[in-house]
């Protein structure tokens, strides 16, 4: 009897529903396990922490939007803490704003949107390669 | 009684508020716009994927569809980058480049993506040392192109001519088309005084190459010449020899 190895599993945080769907099915078909979660839902269960030490995933996508730098300080804050241990990609429709501050944290990558499927696909599969060798 | 003086003044700080209302809504729905075109954008590369859609008809609506996202998504770039910079709240990487060898090299980009249409550089030989965002002015540069293929005949020729014209570096770009509207100077001298929305010029790839070389204090300049041909002049100050 075989077993197949197990899909790793990465959590999508977003405020936009079209935009976690469309992430979950990219996930899946890139051979991933998508958990989505609304922003909103997310912060009123108390954040990011308590989410991802629930739900423990290999990797995380997170979605930082207006306004930027509140909700980037709130997310480096979780990052900071070494809590989260799974690397987390940052997705943003302003990355110009953003990059200097994801190049100097522990984020392991920043994709701009509208991003091509292929790049935040590799961004992760590369975040989960370092996770891996660490 | 209101001054002359006064009165202007409301004016100028009216307009300002309006400039400052206007960049802001810009601002706003370039960042809406981002969001729904990520997901349409999204599916129809993941729909690109299907092996169901290999028929060669499927695969061409696609390709135009996923064309048209790539279109949409680079004029909200554009516009959200000409927002911030004329705000302040992004600045221009300042550097002395060469605007004939920017010339040059957006008329290669152009011939590559226009191959039906025959893009002929007509080389400088001396300096046209000019301080600019290089990345921002060739952007402006392959607008202006992309103006003049856009209103030249399939199969056309454009002339692409960087020279000077005393302490200016221009580029002429020439196209044959139908004749535009009569000369007239377009972008302003400053940033400040520049011409806050697009109505000036028809076309999308003139009011963003405008706002870019108005940034850079240079301008753009339609010379329509009737019947026969169609051109673009950018001019930017040349570099002194005392700031190289």
């Amino acid at each position: 009897m075989s077993t197949s190895p197990a899909r790793p599993r990465v959590l999508a945080v977003n405020t936009d529903d079209g935009i976690l769907t469309l992430i979950a099915a990219a996930l899946t078909e890139a051979g991933f396990e998508p958990l989505t979660c609304r922003l909103a839902d997310l912060n009123s269960e108390g954040g990011l922490l308590p989410y991802a030490t629930k739900l423990l995933p290999d990797a995380i996508v997170y979605d930082v939007g207006p306004p930027y730098m509140e909700n980037w300080e709130r997310l480096q804050g979780v990052m900071a803490s070494g809590a989260v241990t799974a690397p987390v990609i940052i997705t943003s429709t302003d990355p110009d704003i953003l990059r200097d501050k994801v190049r100097a944290s522990p984020a392991a990558g920043l994709v701009g949107k509208p991003f091509e499927i292929e790049a935040l696909i590799s961004s992760l599969r590369d975040a989960l390669d370092d996770s891996r060798s660490v | 009684m209101e001054t002359r003086r006064q009165g202007s003044g409301r004016l100028a700080d009216r307009r300002a508020a309006g400039r400052e209302i206007q960049e802001a809504f810009i601002q706003f729905a370039a960042h809406e716009l981002r969001t729904p075109l990520t997901v349409l954008y999204g599916m129809l590369q993941l729909l690109a994927g299907k092996p169901q859609l290999n028929d060669p008809a499927c695969r061409r609506l696609l390709d135009v569809a996923i064309g048209e996202a790539q279109r949409m998504q680079a004029i909200i770039g554009d516009l959200s980058d000409v927002t911030r910079l004329r705000s302040g709240q992004a600045g221009l990487n300042l550097g002395v480049v060469d605007l004939g060898a920017l010339a040059g090299e957006a008329a290669a980009q152009a011939q590559d993506s226009w191959p039906n249409q025959a893009v002929r550089l007509h080389a400088y030989t001396g300096p046209l040392r000019v301080r600019a965002d290089r990345t921002r002015i060739q952007h402006a540069l392959e607008h202006l192109i992309a103006h003049v293929i856009t209103h030249s005949p399939s199969h056309g020729v454009i002339d692409v001519r960087p020279g000077r014209e005393g302490a200016r570096a221009c580029v002429v770009l020439e196209g044959h088309g139908p004749p535009v509207r009569a000369p007239r100077t377009v972008a302003a001298e400053s940033p400040q005084s520049a011409p806050a929305g697009g109505g000036s010029l028809p076309g999308f790839h003139l009011y963003i190459a405008e706002q870019l070389i108005a940034l850079h204090g240079g301008r753009l300049v339609i010379d329509g010449q009737p019947d026969v041909v169609m051109a673009v002049r950018v001019e930017l100050p040349l570099v002194s020899s005392a700031e190289r």
